[in-house]
């Protein structure tokens, strides 16, 4: 991968890429909110390559923030929720074993919300938070992660100076790359982003998608956004959602160029959703 | 890769030993909050229910809930066996019996009878109280809710209700005790020496002496110390009616009151209720201020007899019996086993009595809760 | 309304064309009742009554203000009149002297006890004999009277020997028909403490019935024997007694000299006090009467009177009334110095070991209050000789007597004083105990709610403990006198225990079956509070942390918790509040004592009883006259309350205001 590095800065499209390994392999998932009496999420499959940008795009109520949130597991906090078949696996491990951690799970595939949300502290204690719970005491760690962290969400520069301010007195875009940043500090192999940059400006927007060029060196992100524009412009993989069934999955480029079925093809072009 | 290399494995033992541990000891102080409760309920139900039941037909104890508390007479006779008998009872029986040996007699108090007089008075302050809390409150309310904004005045009447229900209620029962026992304004025909000043109307008096231990001390107290819940609880029903309901009706062209009375008012009753229940728990419950401004030791009539022969404002102006305090006497009793089933099942009663309240108005405020979710 | 349909229908159809003469539609309000130039509406009424009522709640907080400022202010003036009188009749000389006598008096009281105990400790057959040979005694009175006197007309010889075998045997009989049950209730008053009567007790007790009677009845000289033995082998401890009793007179006699001088002056002074009151208002009342031409009759009445009421007035010299107590408290000084050195002399001729560990552990409490009884005395001796009757007594001085007042004692024929420290530090000593059992529980429990539990599970936690706030404080307080309070006493004295500060606890009622019982009361309260601070904490806040690999517990102690603190402490708060607040509770359990708790017990303060701001207004509103200093000072502690529970609630409704904007 690293011989791609001065490609990506210099590239910032999607490119296409020499075989790179499989992270995510979901496997015929059915997911329900209510017992298993309607399925949200009918049956999907599909793969996440290392190292990429993987976008789920589709109308509202599709089903794809729901399987981001089936990949960390985040939906277990919901009590009537209920994977109803298949398997989801990270890393060759079928993450609903009876042996997997989904604390541990979650350690290693971090989340970014729809809505930057920076735990009412200071900027330095969100970005250690992480390794702070995981126990972590020594202060020369945890600046040295900090500032790594900071850094790689390019967030150093703007904040060196206040790192001991609240998290919320930060700008809305600064604020999400907090996030990303805290997110990052523990170095996860997964970055689930839950349509990141609806909440900020185009300005911010930016940033933000910059960043994420950036991070896909080191991990391997999926995210979830509303903004066909945005697919397009970050992802390297495009996965069309409709009424919780995947509809096409395959290289950007083509799902927005060369459609293979008719209503991703509706969607791309506006005509519903 | 395979299955064997779990990368997901949890790691660290110590943390969720850690984790267990922490919702653990959370948990047992949840439950063992409940566990007091239920241990306390239980030993009241325990030693109170016996009172309330007797080994023959009709098996209910219906003269503990119908008689008035009344004195046990104790004695031993010649062989050393012990008797214990209601007051009445015992003329009755010493008439026929003339000659019985009586030896060691004793007196307990209020360990006989049952407890109709305190139940009565009970009901009625609760009753009045009500009365004029929920008048007076429920306008406030709607006045808070429908008819003015968010004013400086209008934060600070806020302001002043929320900090008025924080007020114990002994101060409130000092504030009753002053103003409606000793200084409220009566009309008389004699001046009393402790009023504190008077003006003639005609041949009596309006003095301001005034109403003495009395109901109408009483119900005024709780009212205004009652007044602060059923303000707020009224008011957070009103504003749960959705406005939209309002302009619908105001763009029919009704006026203000229309709307409140056709619009608003209906859907805000079951909150309303709630809040009313709500005020009984308190009010039913609460012991300092009636026994400074209602209650006194030495009344054994029953309330409706005052009525009958005296009049309305005799009524109103009695000392009444009243179950929280007749508690409170009762555990003043020296401990003898003979007051047991009285201080036992006048409490069981009232716990079950308030309890009964808090229960009805827990359900309702849910379900209303659940309903107003327009 | 029928008319009016039809009329209605009557109107011939407008063609549509034409234009209509119908006026234009008028969007003016209708006209009211037009009342002293006000338009009166329907609506405007309905608002004015609305408005009013609302209003109502603002008055009712001013009216209580107003009037708790007004009943309990008067008491500041009123509480400094009488304390001036209190200096000038020397009442407050008195009561110096009187402090003093109070510590040796404790003091006092201890070496009795310590004293009794060693008696009963050493001579416990001894003493039961001679207790027991008195009931002995009495039986022979009662049955062997003819026996005993048959015998000694009996002359020497055989048959008196073989009598007196006889008549020894005989009472040896009688006296072992009394059962041991029974001895011991007839020797329940004498000694309390005796739980068996020991066969040698016994045994000497028949010796000595049996000698009294072959005596003709005359009390043997082995009765007086023992008692002497007794006092003799006591020796040391006698004669220490002795001296700690009569070191004591002087002192005694010097109060009871300061008492009879100073309550003489009290009752002229008083007297003449309201001699003058009466004057006043009869000059006052004769000048109302001349002004209204009142009858002449009226008015001599009145100049009867007032001159009757002159002639009574005594011009009184306080100095020379005051000489007398400056006499006597001249020899103070001496008086004390000699009572110190005596105790002192006296505790040293004491072993500092008892073979009974109970009367070393009350030597050593002795000796304790002798060392404090010297510390009173050192400071007594200079306020004492501070002491001038003439210094005036301000108002500020009033307030601080009632603040910062270490003594609360009313009904008593000597002097009311009001001082309100015992009070608050009651209240608050009994409040912070119990929330240190309520607070980590409702927290605790409040978390577990909001963060742990299944839904369904909070679903009936909740109302759960919701419904403990129900329950009655006057239930929980009968609970805890019947019940509580024996189960405490008796765990207290339990060995396993004995760790616990302040265990075993000696008092039945005390702080902490109190704070106990407060604790379950203010719970619910602070659960119930805390619970809305986390359910605050947006759902963002835990996601995150979650997402991050948190465990739920790391998630609500690092992020919600940290997040929700403010509310949390304004739950705190308000708990507090509510539980300084609580009457009933405190009134029955814990112990109604008005003196300031020894903090110097450290932790074993919370076996103590003590008094509260609450409890005192409960338990006093009844004999107060209405108008009285009492009256006034029983406002003035409810003005106190009114006013912590209003810094309370204001700071808290700032807080929680604040938290959901």
């Amino acid at each position: 991968m690293h011989d791609m590095s001065n490609e990506l800065t210099t590239l910032p499209k999607a490119t296409k890429k020499k075989k790179s390994s499989t992270v995510i392999e979901v496997d015929d998932i059915g997911f329900s909110y209510d017992h298993g009496k309607t399925e949200t999420l009918k049956g999907i499959s599909m793969t996440v390559p290392k190292n990429q940008v993987t976008a789920l795009i589709g109308p509202s109520g599709c089903g794809k923030s729901t399987l981001l949130r089936c990949l960390n597991r985040m939906n277990d906090l919901i009590d009537t929720a209920k994977i109803t078949r298949g398997a989801i696996r990270i890393l060759g491990q079928d993450i609903h074993a009876a042996d997997v951690d989904a604390i541990e799970l979650r350690k290693q595939v971090g989340m970014v919300f729809q809505k930057y949300n920076p735990f009412p502290k200071s900027i330095y204690d969100n970005v250690a938070y992480g390794l702070r719970i995981q126990g972590v005491k020594k202060k020369s760690v945890l600046d040295e992660a900090v500032e790594r962290s900071l850094k790689s969400a390019a967030l150093w520069d703007e904040a060196k100076d206040r790192l001991k301010d609240s998290a919320l007195g930060l700008s809305g875009g600064q604020q999400q790359r907090l996030c990303i940043a805290r997110t990052i500090a523990v170095r996860p192999k997964v970055i689930l982003m839950d349509e990141p940059c609806s909440a900020l400006d185009p300005i911010a927007t930016a940033k933000v998608e910059e960043l994420m060029l950036e991070l896909r060196r080191d991990f391997t992100i999926v995210i979830v956004t509303h903004s066909m524009q945005q697919a397009s412009r970050i992802s390297d993989n495009t996965a069309f959602f409709y009424l919780g069934e995947l509809i096409e999955y395959g290289p950007t480029t083509q799902i927005f160029t060369n459609p293979s079925v008719k209503q991703t093809e509706d969607y791309i072009s506006g005509r519903f959703g | 890769m395979t299955a064997s290399e779990n990368p997901f494995k949890a790691k660290r033992s110590w943390t969720q030993f850690r984790g267990k541990l922490g919702v653990g000891t959370f948990g047992a102080a949840t439950y063992f909050i409940l566990f007091c409760a239920v241990l306390i309920f239980g030993q009241i139900a325990y030693k109170g229910l016996p009172t309330f039941f007797k080994s023959e037909a009709p098996y209910v104890n219906t003269e503990f809930f119908t008689s008035n508390p009344e004195i046990l007479r104790v004695w031993h006779d010649a062989e050393g066996n012990k008797f214990s008998m209601p007051d009445k009872d015992f003329d009755i029986w010493r008439e026929k019996n003339p000659d019985a040996v009586i030896l060691d007699p004793h007196a307990l108090n209020y360990s006989a009878g049952g407890i109709a007089g305190p139940l009565v008075g009970t009901a009625l302050l609760v009753f009045f109280c009500m009365i004029i809390a929920l008048s007076i409150g429920i306008s406030a309310a709607i006045y808070l809710s429908e008819y003015c904004g968010k004013g400086r005045i209008m934060s600070l009447i806020r302001l002043s209700i929320l900090n008025l229900a924080g007020v114990p209620s002994i101060v409130f029962a000092l504030f009753g005790w002053g103003i409606f026992c000793h200084a409220a304004p009566v009309i008389v025909d004699h001046v009393d020496e402790r009023s504190l000043f008077a003006f003639s109307i005609g041949s009596s008096y309006l003095s301001f002496q005034g109403w003495g231990t009395s109901l109408l001390a009483g119900s005024c107290t709780l009212a205004i110390m009652v007044l602060p819940v059923i303000i707020t609880a009224c008011e957070e029903s009103l504003r749960a009616v959705p406005g939209g309901f309002r302009e619908a009706s105001f763009a029919l062209g009704s006026s203000q009151w229309q709307t409140i009375r056709k619009a608003v008012l209906p859907y805000a009753l079951p909150g309303i209720l709630t809040a009313t229940v709500l005020g009984i728990t308190r009010v039913a419950g609460e012991t300092a201020p009636i026994m400074l401004t209602a209650t006194s030791t030495d009344k054994t009539d029953m309330p409706m007899q005052a009525l009958q022969n005296e009049g309305v404002w005799a009524f109103f102006t009695q000392s009444v019996q009243a179950l929280p305090f007749h508690i409170y006497t009762l555990a003043k009793l020296p401990d003898d086993p003979l007051s047991k089933p009285m201080q036992n099942g006048a409490t069981f009663a009232f716990l079950l009595l308030v309890m009964g309240f808090a229960f009805i108005s827990i359900v309702l405020r849910n379900r209303v809760r659940k309903k107003l979710k327009w | 309304m029928l008319r009016f349909r039809l009329l209605y229908l009557q109107i011939p159809a407008v063609p549509a064309d034409k234009p209509t003469n119908k006026p234009a539609p008028s969007f003016k309000g209708k006209r009211g009742l037009r009342l002293m130039g006000l338009n009166i509406t329907t609506d405007g009424v309905v608002k004015g009554f609305f408005g009013g009522n609302a209003y109502l709640a603002i008055l009712a907080l001013l009216f209580i203000c107003v009037f708790l400022l007004k009943s309990g202010l008067g008491f500041v003036p009123g509480y400094r009149v009488e304390l001036s009188e209190a200096r000038v009749s020397g009442i407050e000389l008195t009561n110096r002297v009187r402090y003093e006598l109070t510590g040796y008096k404790a003091l006092l009281a201890r070496v009795n006890q310590a004293f009794i105990a060693e008696k009963r400790h050493l001579f416990s057959d001894e003493e039961s004999a001679i207790y027991l040979y008195e009931e002995f005694e009495a039986l022979i009175d009662d049955e062997f009277e003819e026996d005993i006197e048959q015998y000694v007309d009996l002359d020497d010889g055989a048959e008196k020997e073989a009598a007196s075998v006889k008549l020894r045997a005989d009472i040896a009989t009688a006296c072992s028909t009394i059962s041991e049950k029974q001895l011991l209730l007839s020797l329940a008053r004498r000694l309390p403490d005796l739980k068996k009567i020991s066969p040698e007790a016994r045994q000497q007790a028949l010796t000595l019935a049996q000698e009294y009677a072959l005596n003709d009845a005359e009390t043997p000289d082995a009765v007086a024997a023992i008692s002497t033995r007794i006092s003799q082998e006591m020796g040391t401890f006698n004669t220490a007694i002795q001296r700690i009793k009569s070191a004591g007179k002087p002192l005694s006699q010097l109060e009871a000299t300061l008492t009879r001088q100073t309550e003489e002056t009290d009752r002229i002074l008083k007297l003449n006090r309201q001699t003058s009151g009466s004057i006043l208002a009869l000059e006052e009342g004769l000048k109302k009467a001349h002004k209204r031409d009142e009858p002449s009759e009226t008015i001599t009445a009145i100049e009867d009177r007032l001159k009757k009421s002159r002639g009574s007035f005594i011009e009184i010299d306080t100095e020379a009334l005051i000489q007398p107590v400056y006499q006597a408290i001249q020899n103070h000084d001496l008086i004390v110095d000699t009572l110190v050195s005596e105790l002192a002399a006296a505790f040293d001729t004491l072993p500092s070991e008892f073979e009974n560990k109970q009367v070393t552990a009350t030597i050593n409490e002795a000796r304790q209050l002798n060392g404090e009884l010297a510390v009173i005395i050192a400071k007594q001796k200079e306020n004492i000789n501070a002491w001038r009757h003439d210094k005036d007594v301000n108002l500020s001085n009033a307030l601080t007597a009632f603040f910062f007042g270490s003594e609360w004692q009313t009904g008593s024929p000597w002097q009311n004083v009001y001082g309100l420290m015992p009070l608050f530090t009651g209240s608050l000593l009994v409040a912070s105990v119990s929330l240190l059992f309520a607070v980590p529980l409702a927290i605790g429990a409040a978390l577990y709610v909001n963060q742990f539990a299944h839904k369904r599970e909070a679903a009936l936690i909740k109302p759960g403990i919701e419904f403990i706030q129900a329950i009655p404080s006057v239930v929980l307080g009968l609970f805890g006198v019947l019940v509580l309070a024996g189960l405490l006493k008796e765990w207290s004295h339990s060995p396993l225990l004995s760790w616990i500060p302040g265990f075993p606890i000696t008092e039945r009622l005390n702080v902490l079956l109190a704070a106990l019982l407060l604790a379950f009361m203010a719970a619910p309260t602070i659960f119930t509070l805390a619970e809305d601070a986390l359910n605050n904490v947006p759902k963002a806040f835990t996601e995150a942390s979650l997402a991050m690999g948190a465990t739920k517990l790391q998630t609500a102690i690092k992020v919600v918790l940290p997040a929700s603190i403010s509310g949390i402490i304004a739950a705190i708060m308000l708990g507090f509040g509510r539980v300084v607040g609580e009457t009933m509770v405190v009134l029955m359990v814990a112990g109604n004592k008005a003196k300031i708790p020894e903090f110097s017990e450290g932790l074993g303060v919370v076996g103590q009883p003590v008094h509260t701001m609450t409890s005192i207004i409960a338990q006093e509103y009844g004999e107060v006259t209405e108008g009285s200093l009492h009256w006034q000072a029983l406002f003035m502690v409810g003005l106190v309350l009114f006013t912590i529970s209003l810094v309370i609630n204001s700071t808290c409704q700032r807080v929680l205001n604040r938290k959901t904007r």
